[in-house]
């Protein structure tokens, strides 16, 4: 459609189209480029012939036709049916009673432009924030999955009992006879269905091979959650044979790489090497695990998933009718408890869970609970001290109005028509503040959204959500009414009073009460605020001072995933890889490489159960585990403390490890580490090791993770198929992802990288938190800012209606320090009595916040300082009226009666 | 809601003064939105004036009902690439704008045989 016309015209047009949202989707889908014709041919018609004038008028109106229309619209799409002949002849009438009282309600508004402009930024930035902070958290928390009867899917899981309670670390992995029982004992279940995912190197002849995310399913996994192939077909029961070699290419694939070829079905693909028929290819929209995953395959068949504690698989689950959550987590119980007994050693430390199956597949969900838990709450704390302000501000006003309403009503205006003005009032400041807030959500979406990872898991887009957005204005028009009202309703009922008050002009006792309530509420709120606010901030400074232990800056990791056509062997594993090293080595800018199999800060970890030979059978501690090449702490540039590194004669001889201070110190706090002897996976397969070396803790896969307990292990004794080349280098020749990748097609064409700069995954791994902070910084900043704002407001407003005593006792002659006095007790009598409050408040959430984490203790540093920032703000509120009121010459207050 | 059921003629009346106005827009000529609230304003000498949202529920409305129907979107002159959506009254849409002009016909008799122009 066409955009032209001067700024005004493209600003409105902008500004309509963002309020569309306030019809339902199906509406919008069918109309709004429509209405935002329509609008746009009124917009340019009115500019022509009224200029400004014309405009506001057509906003006017606008924004009631936005309001009704778009709310019936919703209601009737809440299930009433269409009705042409529904609305009343007197509609017309109505619409146009109303069409007056809003151009006086806009005309008073356009009266206090400051008041206007305030009442609107406030308010647009609390609807903007809350709008954009929702659609964030939407599609990690409150959007249901996208598949069919999504209540009934759930994840079950073994869980580590010795583990329990610590964050984002609890989803277990199941072995294949442990699936396989379950699959056939439960009966609370449809079906039962399980999945792994790795990366794969995909290959098809003619362009080189890309690395890509893999799931591997059982094949009645899709049919359990209940999706359709887009073309082709699905994976068929029976399809995990072995030979049978099938996959499925998920939308984005098979459009990025093949162009979305119409004939790609029935077609060959090579998977690390194996040939693949591509039987299907999903919609868009499906996403399982996670948005990365573009492949699925049948989970091949792995001599190593017949032991029972070998546990690699996932496990989906589709409730049956009857069952509930609870008794399916009933039932599993008594069949893991069956389980145990027949095999004790594989369930020995095992507990079982079951959760839906949205919350398994959030990475971390419990931890994003937790920060949404906390932002929401923070937010709904700045929407209650918002709305308190909204509340003041149109209360303060209507106050000072009160006797003009008092003249209206004298003069024959109804109440309810006085009160309709406030109402207007209020959603007309509410419109624009919504209009506004959306301009300012949709920023923070696009900037936030776009630097989400692809690997989170997530139900559909970022985005815009409508819902939000009503919500968020109909409680901000709410505020502004229901405070807007009070005065109105007053003025009405008690029409002397007023009149009689406007004469005496000081302030009455009963509204000197209510003022002094207002600003305590808004102290305590904001106090809170900014105490929550400072809390979180010092929470993170924990984490910023978490030093890494390894210097990232030209650290390059080269992700090679060997296929398994070649690379059957360690020996070809371990060949491929010292010569890829050597390679690299031989580059001029090159100071350093070796290899490991686990990545700091690339969301990866691989754990391993070890105990020392002095500690009871049944202590079985966990630690982090690196395979790593005998250059590795060179390269990563972690300090050696004791003993010695990896070297060449490691690789063959009796087993050695090298562990992290962190676990040297946890085992070893007196003595000597150095060959002390560790087993590793005691059991019936386990091996004892001795420790020859110590190095410094470094950061692990995940960067919330504070354990540090490490083990490494050489990579050259048991080298996997998949790992990291690292290789640090300097100065302006630095590495660059093409010299790489030749060098490794030189060695093998079939062999596809992906190539990370550890610098780039230390700036991402800090990113959120950073965001984090800064979300953080501006709610304290933003909260004590509506608090003065609020303040300053009320205690004018206070001020202005002592001004007539105030002129009074300055002509009586009484001292100027004496009526400071006077005005510095009305003002902060509020204020004292908010802080009180506000205290109380604040001690009970840092005892929160140290309840939660013993290990920090109470930062009492908190309440301190929001309370000294509280007095210094509220000083100033309250002393800029004071001086103006000390100015005001008494024959003149006096007079303007 | 798209099922297009036949509701009865009776059952319409009596029309919005609004939906009446657009009915009798269209008995003229095919129009887009715009011009649909264009026309009607000047048709009623502006007694309605309608809003986009206004008009575009009532279409809606009368679309679903079977009262208008749509038209495939049209070049509005040779010289642009804009392309709007026109609408047009259908049979059901005519009879529908009759019974209500026959309905107010009734009332404006029963007031005129009890002289109520002649008392004013």
């Amino acid at each position: 459609m066409s955009t032209e016309g001067p700024l005004p015209i493209r600003f409105s047009l902008a500004v309509y189209r963002g309020l569309l949202k306030i019809y339902p989707p199906s509406f919008r889908r069918r109309f709004s480029r429509d209405l935002a014709e329509a609008f746009h041919d009124s917009c340019l018609a009115r500019w022509r012939a009224d200029g400004w004038v014309g405009l506001a008028r057509l906003w006017m109106r606008s924004l009631a036709d936005l309001t009704l229309q778009g709310l019936g619209e919703r209601l009737d799409g809440l299930g009433r049916g269409p009705r042409v002949s529904s609305l009343s002849r007197s509609g017309g009438r109505i619409m146009n009673a109303l069409r007056c009282e809003l151009r006086d309600a806009l005309r008073s508004l356009l009266r206090s432009p400051g008041f206007t402009v305030a009442i609107v930024l406030i308010l647009a930035l609390t609807i903007g924030a809350n709008t954009a902070l929702y659609s964030f958290l939407n599609p990690f928390l409150f959007r249901p999955l996208d598949f069919p009867r999504s209540d009934q899917l759930v994840h079950l899981y073994e869980t580590d009992l010795k583990r329990r309670g610590e964050l984002g670390w609890d989803l277990g992995r199941q072995s294949g006879p442990t699936y396989e029982d379950w699959r056939s004992r439960l009966r609370s279940f449809q079906d039962l269905g399980a999945y792994q995912y790795s990366s794969v190197n995909l290959s098809d002849g003619g362009r080189s091979p890309e690395q890509f995310d893999l799931a591997w399913v059982t094949p009645n996994l899709f049919r359990l959650l209940g999706v359709q192939a887009e073309r082709g077909r699905l994976l068929l029961p029976g399809e995990d044979q072995p030979g049978d070699r099938r996959v499925v290419l998920g939308h984005s694939l098979w459009q990025s790489r093949y162009g979305g070829d119409a004939q790609i079905v029935g077609k060959h693909i090579d998977l690390n090497g194996v040939r693949h028929l591509v039987v299907g290819v999903m919609p868009a929209d499906f996403h399982f695990p996670f948005a990365s995953v573009r492949l699925w395959a049948p989970l091949s068949e792995d001599p190593s998933r017949g032991q029972r504690d070998h546990n690699d698989l996932l496990v989906v689950g589709r409730l049956g009718e009857d069952a509930t959550l609870q008794s399916a987590r009933e039932e599993l119980k008594s069949v893991h408890a069956a389980l145990a007994e027949s095999h004790p050693e594989a369930y020995r430390q095992h507990g079982v869970r079951i959760v839906p199956l949205k919350q398994a597949l959030i990475f971390f969900y419990d931890l994003f609970q937790l920060l949404g838990a906390v932002l929401l709450g923070a937010l709904g704390a700045v929407l209650l001290v918002v709305c308190g302000n909204v509340a003041n501000l149109f209360m303060a006003r209507s106050m000072k109005g009160r006797r003009e309403l008092a003249v209206r009503q004298a003069l024959g205006a109804s109440r309810g028509r006085m009160m309709l003005q406030t109402l207007l009032q209020s959603l007309l400041v509410a419109m624009a503040a919504a209009g506004l807030g959306v301009v300012l959500a949709q920023w923070c979406i696009l900037s936030v959204g776009s630097i989400i990872p692809e690997q989170l898991f997530r139900v559909g887009d970022v985005k815009l959500d409508g819902w939000t957005l009503a919500a968020a204005f109909l409680l901000a028009t709410t505020a502004g009414l229901v405070f807007g009202l009070i005065p109105a309703w007053k003025a009405g009922s008690n029409l002397s009073d007023a009149l009689m008050e406007g004469v005496r002009g000081t302030a009455s006792k009963r509204s000197r009460r209510l003022t002094r309530f207002l600003v305590a509420t808004q102290t305590a709120g904001a106090m809170l605020l900014s105490a929550g606010a400072l809390l979180g901030l010092y929470a993170l400074q924990d984490f910023r001072q978490l030093d890494l232990g390894f210097r990232p800056s030209g650290l390059t990791a080269v992700t090679v995933h060997l296929p398994q056509a070649g690379y059957s062997s360690t020996g070809s594993v371990q060949a491929f890889g010292s010569r890829l090293l050597e390679r690299m080595r031989a580059l001029p800018s090159v100071e350093e490489t070796a290899v490991t199999n686990t990545l700091p800060l690339n969301f990866e970890e691989h754990e391993i159960a070890y105990r020392l030979p002095s500690q009871p059978p049944d202590a079985e501690p966990n630690a982090f585990l690196s395979r790593v090449s005998e250059d590795y702490f060179a390269a990563m540039s972690i300090p050696l403390l004791q003993g010695r590194g990896f070297e060449a004669a490691d690789q063959s001889g009796s087993p050695v490890v090298v562990v992290s201070a962190a676990l040297a110190r946890r085992h070893w706090p007196q003595s000597n580490p150095l060959g002390q002897p560790i087993l590793l996976n005691p059991g019936p397969r386990q091996e004892q090791a001795t420790v020859v070396g110590v190095v410094g803790d470094a950061i692990g896969g995940i960067v919330f993770m504070e354990r540090r307990d490490r083990l490494y292990q050489l990579w050259q004794r048991q080298p996997q198929r998949r790992f990291f080349a690292l290789v640090r280098s300097q100065g302006p020749e630095a590495l660059q992802a093409g010299q790489v990748r030749s060098l490794v097609a030189e060695l093998d064409a079939s062999v596809g990288v992906s190539i990370l700069s550890m610098d780039d995954l230390a700036a991402q791994a800090w990113r959120p938190l950073k965001i984090a902070a800064l979300m953080l910084s501006a709610f304290a900043g933003f909260a004590l800012l509506l608090a003065a704002l609020g303040m300053h407001g009320l205690v004018s407003y206070a001020a202005s209606l002592m001004e007539k005593e105030i002129a009074i006792r300055m002509a009586l002659g009484a001292e100027r320090r004496r009526v400071i006095r006077l005005i510095l007790r009305q003002g902060l009598r509020g204020v004292l009595l908010g802080m009180g409050v506000g205290l109380l408040l604040c001690a009970g959430l840092v005892a929160l916040a140290a309840a939660f984490d013993p290990s920090q203790g109470a930062p009492l540093m908190v309440p301190v300082a929001v309370m000294v920032l509280t007095l210094l703000t509220a000083l100033t509120a309250v002393l800029g009226p004071a001086r103006r009121a000390l100015r005001t010459d008494p024959i003149l207050a006096l007079r303007a009666e | 809601m798209n099922d297009k059921r036949e509701t009865p003629i009776q059952d319409w009346l009596p029309l919005n003064p609004q939906v009446l106005a657009i009915l009798l827009v269209l008995m003229d000529q095919d129009r887009h939105g715009y011009g649909i609230m264009q026309d009607a304003e000047s048709l009623s000498g502006a007694e309605v004036q309608m809003q986009p949202g206004a008009l575009y529920r009532h279409l809606k409305k009368l679309l679903e009902g079977g009262l208008v129907r749509e038209l495939e979107r049209q070049q509005v002159d040779p010289g642009s690439d804009e392309r709007r959506r026109y609408y047009s009254i259908t049979h059901l849409g005519r009879e529908v704008a009759a019974a209500e002009t026959e309905r107010m016909e009734r009332w404006i008799q029963l007031g005129k045989a009890r002289r109520v122009l002649d008392q004013g």
